[in-house]
């Protein structure tokens, strides 16, 4: 089954919670503590999603995170990428329209499209690929534009009991 | 008050009679319910029961809608919206009373 890797799904909790507090900071610590997130992995990829300049750091005793960038322009995929490579921004060589070109970047890409060698599969995985790259922040993240209840979701009650008149 | 926007409600009366269900007596449940990171999520569901002693009964573009009072403190003030888009299709709550809601898309606590 295709799903997120633990970075990934603690970077998306630790965004949605800074973008329900955008008028202030939030710590590492109080965003591990209140998510029940691991703090030591939290602060790796809170470090890295600055490196990337989508999060801003505050240093000092009132320090800590807000967001940095707008949510719509980053697309899953790009987090996705940004958390599993182990590079700084400093790191990357510039690529096309500000894509990171380095190695590992581009191998994330092409490892995720070639991790099935053969045709029907693989076609599957560029689709993924596609869909990532179209699916920005701002939908998971943000409150009042992040779907609360999928169409599957809507319930339909059974019809009340009715008393037989004979 | 519970708004649901003009987009939600078509789709919503689309579904009504997509299932065949009688559209008058049919009314739109908006509730939370416990569960998620955060304490309460989102529910809707299309029922036929009549208004509740405990429930709340209000309209919002020709859509009749039942909320139980406890959902209520928790929902008055909602605007219900529907979304189309890559993600997928559903509803979409912009709450002012949630003061904070988690990553997990289904919950927020107030």
């Amino acid at each position: 089954m295709f799903c997120l890797s633990k970075k990934v799904d603690y970077a998306l909790t630790a965004l949605a919670y800074l973008a329900e507090r955008p008028e202030r900071v939030a710590s590492a610590r109080e965003i591990s503590r209140i998510l029940k997130l691991p703090g030591a992995l939290l602060m790796n990829i809170l470090k890295q999603l600055q490196q990337r300049e989508i999060l801003q750091s505050t240093r000092g005793v009132k320090g800590g995170y807000k967001i940095a960038c707008d949510l719509r322009q980053v697309s899953l995929f790009d987090l996705m990428r940004f958390v599993e490579c182990e590079h700084g921004k400093a790191d990357h060589e510039a690529g096309p329209e500000g894509q990171c070109a380095c190695d590992d970047c581009k191998g994330y890409e092409l490892q995720l499209a070639r991790s099935s060698s053969q045709g029907p599969v693989q076609a599957l995985h560029f689709k993924l690929i596609r869909f990532l790259k179209d699916v920005k922040l701002s939908d998971l993240v943000l409150p009042g534009q992040r779907i609360d209840v999928p169409l599957d979701g809507l319930g339909f009650s059974k019809k009340p009991a009715r008393v037989a008149l004979v | 008050m519970i708004i649901l926007s003009e987009i939600a409600a078509k789709e919503i009366k689309s579904i009504i009679k997509d299932q065949g269900l009688p559209e008058v007596a049919t009314r739109l449940r908006v509730g939370v319910k416990g569960g998620g990171c955060s304490g309460f999520s989102y529910m809707l569901d299309l029922t036929e029961e009549p208004k509740g002693e405990a429930d709340e009964e209000l309209e919002s573009n020709g859509v009749k809608i039942l909320c139980d009072m406890k959902s209520y403190l928790y929902l008055n003030g909602v605007e219900i919206d529907f979304k189309d888009e890559v993600m997928g299709r559903g509803f979409v709550f912009k709450n002012p009373n949630a003061t904070s809601s988690c990553g997990c898309g289904s919950s927020f606590s107030a």
